[in-house]
């Protein structure tokens, strides 16, 4: 004979109603592009690769005051934007100018760095 | 289920199978699931045994755990940080004992389809039946005691990131903000690439250059520690969640652990490190693999498969094979649910192979209310 435990639910009566939608409007929101502006190495382009492509390297590295005021540095590290960095930490399919439209998203300040983490690969598991 | 895109979208070879597939369904006696729920509590303490033993004996390098990052993991078990929830894979044929396959304690998926959408299910087909599922209440009371050890009354975070084509970890981690917010506790999302670093203030910022003190990720602490920013972590007081002393936990080599510290306990498979040991037949999984990559099986006929993956470089261990069940061609793998320390809930996912990867289906399951 099995215990009184039979009388337990054991499922949960607390999920809100509409929380799903909810969801979905989030994953839709996320889908909205901002362009990224990466740090880039200009002497160390991706060995091998056809179109190219830089290493992500800290935003410390590059002036952000020349995302502003759309400025492109000569120096070795200079703002790569959009494109898509792949799991070396390489970034490619982007571009040197920055878009005219839509929200730039990068360092804001001399002590501020981004960019520090992502681009290992798929997480999940 | 339109909700659930990730799945033949992020599989250009086009999957014959839905992820979500209602067309069959898995059912289970009471008696069976409080039989499990307590193989799942107890495998979850045994764990906390494992992440202990490491902690005293200083056994990293098992783990392939960098030397600068021990100390983080031994103050962080120390303080006692507050964990949140991890999913037990569990290799169970309804007759013998639920055999541990994996555990995913830092960034287990395939939670919104065991909290909710089998839940909905449920309701809408079997509304009289039962199910062995409180992921959803479990997450936010946790949410309520993780917000009430808090000092500060700001907003946690919640990190998505850009490497996430298929949508599945920014489902999972909007999820995870609502049950915090259903608790109380605001949330803020932001991507892990957006992440900026205050090097005046020492301190992990958002996007308004707010300072995060909480930070809820689904991104691994093992590429986390790899990563530029990651070298900043000691000495702030951002709150992962989950905490880096689950990195013990997250790596196959805690199954190593496990079977040296339990040995021959009837809930896990003897499995060594680097070595087969004396297994004839045997899985070999790469410690920081995900999703069922760079895996090799061995049977008993000597028959040798491979899945495809670049994991392994930090080691392997060698899992004594053990096959999945088989109802119809599928094998069935049950993802058992841990919420802060108990059990909490199931979701079953489906493969026609014997790996469990990113190409197998959720299954839902009930209990009936009558059990015969």
């Amino acid at each position: 004979m099995p215990p009184q435990q039979d009388k337990r639910r054991l499922s949960s009566r607390a999920v809100k109603i509409g929380m799903v939608s909810a969801l979905s409007l989030t994953v839709a929101a996320c889908g909205s592009k901002t362009t990224t502006a990466w740090c880039v190495d200009r002497y160390a382009p991706a060995a091998g690769r056809t179109v190219g492509g830089y290493k992500v390297v800290s935003d410390i590295f590059c002036d952000s005051r020349d995302i502003e005021r759309g400025t492109v540095s000569y120096g070795r590290y200079f703002w790569y934007y959009g494109g898509k960095r792949d799991d070396d930490g390489y970034v490619s399919g982007g571009s040197t100018v920055g878009p005219r439209k839509g929200k730039i998203k990068s360092s804001s300040g001399r002590t501020l760095s981004r960019g520090g983490f992502g681009g290992s690969g798929r997480s999940g598991s | 289920m339109h909700g659930l895109a990730f799945h033949r979208d992020a599989h250009p070879e086009h999957l014959t199978r839905p992820y979500w597939d209602e067309s069959v369904h898995y059912v289970f006696g009471l008696d069976e699931v409080l039989a499990l729920e307590e193989v799942v509590e107890e495998l979850h303490r045994m764990c906390l045994d494992v992440v202990e033993h490491v902690v005293t004996t200083g056994r990293y390098h098992v783990l392939g755990i960098p030397d600068w990052v021990a100390p983080l993991i031994e103050e962080s078990w120390r303080r006692r940080d507050p964990h949140l929830y991890g999913r037990f894979d569990l290799r169970y044929d309804g007759t013998g004992p639920a055999k541990l396959l994996e555990y995913n304690a830092d960034t287990p998926t395939a939670l919104v389809e065991s909290a909710i959408v089998q839940w909905y299910w449920l309701q809408e087909v079997f509304p009289e039946d039962d199910q062995w599922n409180s992921i959803h209440e479990r997450l936010v009371d946790r949410w309520k005691g993780i917000a009430a050890q808090r000092l500060d009354k700001g907003p946690a975070h919640f990190a998505w990131t850009h490497g996430d084509e298929t949508g599945e970890e920014v489902m999972t981690i909007a999820y995870m903000q609502e049950t915090a917010e259903e608790a109380g506790l605001p949330g803020i999302a932001i991507a892990m690439e957006d992440i900026g670093w205050d090097a005046r203030r020492g301190r992990f910022v958002d996007l308004k250059e707010d300072e995060i003190r909480t930070l809820c990720k689904l991104y691994p602490w093992e590429w986390i520690v790899n990563e530029p920013f990651g070298k900043n972590i000691p000495g702030t007081p951002t709150r992962w969640i989950e905490p880096i002393w689950k990195m013990i936990l997250s790596n196959k080599a805690l199954l190593v652990l496990l079977w040296e510290l339990f040995p021959g306990h009837p809930n896990l498979l003897p499995t060594y490190l680097n070595t087969p040991s004396n297994l004839t037949s045997f899985v070999q999984k790469p410690l920081l693999g995900r999703e069922g990559a760079s895996m090799r099986i061995v049977t008993p006929d000597g028959d040798e498969r491979r899945t495809e993956g670049r994991y392994g470089s930090e080691g392997f261990v060698f899992q004594e094979f053990c096959p999945l069940p088989d109802f119809d061609g599928e094998h069935p793998v049950l993802g058992a649910w841990v919420v802060h320390d108990e059990s909490a809930g199931l979701g079953i996912r489906e493969t026609s192979g014997l790996i469990t990867d990113d190409t197998s289906s959720f299954v839902p399951h009930r209990i009936p209310l009558s059990t015969p």
